[in-house]
C-alpha cells in the first residue's frame, strides 16, 4: 500500500488542484483537506489531537495579528481615513492623464501597503470609476493596472500582507527590519512601473478640473481622528516590537478593542465584515502543512532540493524566488508560501545559506508573480470584476500579453536586489 | 472570492460613499403619477435625457427658491 508520506503529498496535490479549479470556496477547499489530513493522520498513527493543536497554537500570533489587522484596517475605513487620502491625493491632479495616473498608482501601493490587497483595490477602483465618469475619461487600462501595483505595496510592510505575515513569523523577521529590506524594492519596482506605464499612455490633458472636499468622505471628524491616532499608537508599538517583545498579534489585538470602544462603530457590523474566511483558510493550511512535515513528505522534497543544489548552492535563492513566483501566478500564494517555509529553513540549513535571504526570496516571488495572471491574486480578480461590470471582458491570454512584462520586470529587479542583500 | 468576477457586497458600500464625496448626488423617491403607463415610467429611472432634464430644472428650483430666499434676507 501508499506509505505516508505518499499519502499526505496526494491530499496536498488534490487540495492544491482544487483551488485552481475554484471548486468550492477557498476556505472550505483547505478545511476539508485539514480533515483529510487529521483523518489519515489519526489512522496512521502518526499524530493525535494534541499534535494538531499545538501545531495551530503555534502560529497563534499571526492568527491574532491577521484579526487585529483585519478590525483595525475595517474601522479605519469606515472612520473614512483611506478615502480621505485618495481624494486629497487626487484634487491637484491638474493637467493630464499621465500625472493622474502617476498619481492613482502611488496612492494604490500606499493604501496596499497599510491595507490586504481587497480592500485597497476595491477603494482604489471604486475612486477611479467615480473620477472617469466626473472627468469623462476612459480609465479602464488603469483598473489593471492599480491591481497589478497592489501587489508591490504588499511587499512593503510585514503587515501588508499574510505571506509576509507567515514568512516573517516563521524566519523571527521584525517589523522595523522588513520595512528595511521590504519598503526600498517597493519603491524601485513603483518607480520603474509608473514610468513603465507613462511610457505607455498618450498624453491626454484633463477637460476638467476636480472641486471636492475630501472631508465629504468622513462622517463624523471625532471618529476619524481616534482612529487616526489608535492607529498611529499601534504602528509605533509595531516598530518599537523589536525592542519590547510583547508580540505584534497582542499589539494588533489590544488596538482593535480600542478601536473597538472608542471608534463609536457596531461591533457587531465590524465581526460581520471580517474576512473570517481567510482565518480559517490559514489554519487549516498550517495543519495541512503540518501533516506534511510529521510525514516526512517535506523532508524528502527537501532533501532532493539540497541535493540538486549542492552543484550551485546559490541557485537556491533564484529557484526559491522563481518557483514561488510562478506557482504564486496559478496557485494562492498562501499554501505555496506555508509549504515552502519549512523546506527553505532545512536547505537553508543543509547548504549553510543566508537564511534571511532565503526568506526574502519567498516574499518577493510570492507577492510579484500573482501578477502573471488575471487570476493570480484577489485585486486582479476585483480589477477584472471591475471591467466586466463597464462591459469589458480581458482574457487570459490578452493579460498575459499586455501585464506580464510587469511581474518579469519585478523578478528580476527582485533577484539583482537579493543579489544585492548576498554581497552586503 | 468568486473567480468569476463577481465583486465583493463590501465594493458597493465603499463605492457609493466614493461616488458620493467625488460627484455629489441625491436620491429621491417620485411616486408614479396618476394616468401614466407604468412601463414607460419606470424606464425614466435609467433614462440619460430625463436625467439631465431633471438636473436642468434643480438648477431652475434652486436659483428660483433659494436665490429668492437669501435676496429677501
Amino acid at each position: 500500500m501508499f506509505s505516508a508520506p505518499i499519502i499526505f503529498s496526494l491530499i496536498f496535490v488534490l487540495i492544491l488542484a482544487l483551488l485552481v479549479k475554484g471548486a468550492h470556496h477557498r476556505s472550505v477547499i483547505a478545511m476539508f483537506g485539514a480533515l483529510l489530513t487529521i483523518a489519515c493522520g489519526l489512522g496512521l498513527g502518526i499524530f493525535n489531537m494534541d499534535d494538531v493543536a499545538v501545531s495551530i497554537s503555534s502560529d497563534i500570533d499571526t492568527i491574532l495579528l491577521i484579526i487585529g489587522s483585519m478590525i483595525l484596517c475595517e474601522s479605519l475605513g469606515r472612520a473614512g481615513l483611506f478615502q480621505y487620502i485618495g481624494l486629497n491625493m487626487v484634487i491637484n491632479i491638474g493637467r493630464s492623464i499621465r500625472w493622474l495616473a502617476a498619481v492613482m498608482l502611488m496612492l494604490t501601493v500606499i493604501l496596499a501597503a497599510f491595507l490586504e490587497n481587497i480592500t485597497a483595490m476595491i477603494i482604489i477602483g471604486a475612486l477611479t470609476l467615480s473620477l472617469e465618469r466626473r472627468l469623462e475619461i476612459d480609465l479602464s487600462e488603469m483598473i489593471c493596472y492599480e491591481a497589478i501595483f497592489t501587489n508591490i505595496g504588499g511587499q512593503m510592510l510585514l503587515i501588508s500582507s499574510i505571506p509576509n505575515l507567515v514568512v516573517a513569523d516563521g524566519f523571527d523577521i521584525g517589523f522595523s527590519r522588513f520595512a528595511i529590506i521590504g519598503a526600498p524594492l517597493s519603491l524601485i519596482l513603483m518607480a520603474v512601473s509608473i514610468y513603465m506605464v507613462a511610457e505607455r499612455s498618450k498624453y491626454i490633458p484633463l477637460k476638467k478640473n476636480l472641486d471636492i472636499d475630501p472631508w465629504s468622505a468622513v462622517e463624523d471628524r471625532d471618529v476619524f481622528y481616534r482612529s487616526v491616532v489608535i492607529f498611529a499608537i499601534v504602528m509605533i508599538l509595531f516598530v518599537l516590537n523589536d525592542i519590547i517583545h510583547i508580540g505584534m498579534g497582542l499589539i494588533a489585538i489590544s488596538g482593535a478593542v480600542a478601536m473597538l470602544i472608542l471608534s463609536g462603530e457596531d461591533p457587531e457590523s465590524i465581526f460581520r465584515s471580517i474576512d473570517w474566511g481567510t482565518i480559517f483558510f490559514l489554519i487549516s493550511f498550517f495543519v495541512i502543512v503540518g501533516g506534511l512535515e510529521r510525514s516526512g513528505s517535506l523532508m524528502i522534497f527537501a532533501e532532493s532540493l539540497s541535493r540538486l543544489f549542492q552543484i550551485e548552492p546559490a541557485l537556491a535563492y533564484v529557484f526559491n524566488l522563481l518557483i514561488c513566483g510562478l506557482a504564486s501566478a496559478f496557485v494562492d500564494n498562501v499554501p505555496i508560501t506555508i509549504t515552502l517555509i519549512p523546506v527553505t529553513k532545512y536547505i537553508a540549513a543543509d547548504l549553510g545559506l543566508d537564511t534571511e535571504i532565503l526568506a526574502w526570496s519567498l516574499i518577493f516571488g510570492a507577492n510579484l508573480g500573482g501578477n502573471f495572471t488575471p487570476i493570480g491574486s484577489p485585486s486582479n480578480i476585483i480589477a477584472i470584476g471591475m471591467l466586466k461590470r463597464k462591459g469589458k471582458n480581458i482574457n487570459f491570454l490578452e493579460w498575459f500579453r499586455k501585464y506580464a512584462i510587469f511581474p518579469c520586470i519585478h523578478l528580476f529587479l527582485a533577484g539583482l536586489y537579493m543579489g544585492l542583500l548576498v554581497v552586503t | 472570492m468568486s473567480k468569476k468576477g463577481e465583486l465583493p457586497k463590501k465594493f458597493e458600500e465603499i463605492h457609493n460613499r466614493i461616488e458620493k464625496a467625488v460627484t455629489p448626488y441625491i436620491t429621491v423617491k417620485i411616486a408614479m403619477p396618476e394616468g401614466i403607463d407604468k412601463e414607460e415610467f419606470l424606464k425614466l429611472e435609467g433614462n440619460d435625457k430625463f436625467l439631465h432634464a431633471l438636473s436642468i430644472f434643480v438648477k431652475r428650483w434652486l436659483k428660483r427658491n433659494v436665490g429668492a430666499k437669501k435676496r429677501q434676507t
